[in-house]
């Protein structure tokens, strides 16, 4: 073997031994950082994963967050809005309370004056009642003495109706004379014929007041009477505006007024209607 | 002749010439294309070394759960 050739087996054996420990050494560092890679890589990815479901709880915890945000912001708008109000409505009241703290001092004021009123007018009513007091007695004796009065012109009626009765019979009578005292006694008196008599003497205006019918006989009630020289059997005249309607038969009389029978010569159709003017004549 | 002939194949053949002592053959070239070889591999091998390493030093070795670069460009 050459010289050369073992100087280079003897080479060749310390490169394969320095080419080996290089290598170890360099697969050994290869290994540890191999793993220390994986193991950060899974911490990463383990990482990554507590980030996403961090992330992803977070996004709900803000979601929640930001809608309870949401709800609380309109709380303080209404809350606000209320508030606003709620001044508005204390401003209001408390404009009320001053003006109702005027007016209760003007009603104080009022009462005052009121008091003094009253006080005025107690002393009024006081002397006022001395004085009606007097006015009542006095009242009270003008009262007697009207009502004696009363009586008094009571029965000084009573003695005028009885001398106008006495008046009024002693007129018929003289009117009875008289005519007797003209026809020359061919007119019968009222007691001893049952025919119709027209009243003598001077004209008597009366009115109906009522008109009633009686199968089929109308009767009418007039405002004269007895002291209208009006007795029983005494013929009258009825008229509307100045055109004769029919008869009347005095039937029954009274002090003011009379009852008659109507006769309407034979027309059946007339109706007397009150209102209708009686008269003791036609022709006067 | 014929001996003659079987004397030039063996002369021929690899091993055949006659051992002459003293000077390179072969192997000795391949040898020496197999340091080069080896040099460069350790050479490479070095290099590489040194970055995973945790010093300077291409043999020192990395501690578990502390691995340190200082040469990694």
């Amino acid at each position: 073997m050459h010289i050369l050739t073992k100087i280079l087996v003897v080479f060749a054996a310390v490169l394969s031994l320095a080419l080996a420990a290089l290598t170890s050494s360099y697969a050994m560092n290869r290994d540890a950082i191999t793993e220390g890679y994986n193991n950060a890589v899974a911490d990463r990815d383990k990482a990554k994963a507590n980030y996403n479901t961090q992330s992803s709880q977070f996004a709900e915890e803000r979601q929640k967050l930001q809608a309870s945000v949401n709800d609380l912001q309109d709380q303080l708008g209404r809350v606000q809005n209320s508030k606003r109000d709620v001044e508005s409505q204390l401003a209001d009241l408390r404009l009320q309370a001053r003006s109702a703290g005027d007016r209760a001092d003007s009603v104080t004021r009022q009462i005052a004056d009121l008091g003094k009123t009253v006080d005025t007018q107690a002393e009024l009513i006081t002397s006022y009642r001395t004085e009606v007091q007097a006015l009542r007695q006095e009242s009270l004796s003008i009262r007697n003495e009207n009502i004696a009065l009363l009586d008094r012109i009571n029965d000084l009626e009573s003695q005028n109706e009885v001398l106008i009765q006495s008046n009024r019979s002693l007129q018929v009578t003289i009117a009875e004379l008289q005519a007797q005292e003209n026809t020359g006694g061919a007119v019968t008196s009222a007691s001893g014929s049952t025919d119709p008599q027209a009243l003598i003497g001077d004209l008597i205006v009366g009115r109906v007041r009522e008109v009633r019918t009686n199968n089929g006989q109308q009767y009418a009630e007039i405002d004269l009477g007895t002291r209208d020289r009006m007795r029983e059997n005494v013929k009258l005249h009825i008229t509307r505006n100045g055109d004769f309607v029919a008869n009347l038969v005095v039937i029954r009389t009274d002090l003011q007024s009379s009852v008659g029978r109507v006769d309407t010569v034979g027309d059946p159709s007339v109706q007397v209607r009150p209102g209708d003017m009686v008269l003791s004549s036609l022709t006067r | 002749m014929a001996k003659q002939k079987k004397q030039q194949l063996a002369m021929k053949m690899p091993g055949g010439r006659r051992s002459r002592s003293g000077g390179p053959d072969v192997y000795t070239g391949l040898l020496f294309l197999a340091v080069l070889v080896l040099a460069t591999a350790t050479t490479l091998m070095y290099f590489a070394a040194v970055e995973v390493s945790p010093e300077s030093n291409p043999l020192a070795l990395q501690q578990a759960g502390q691995v340190k670069l200082p040469n990694l460009k």
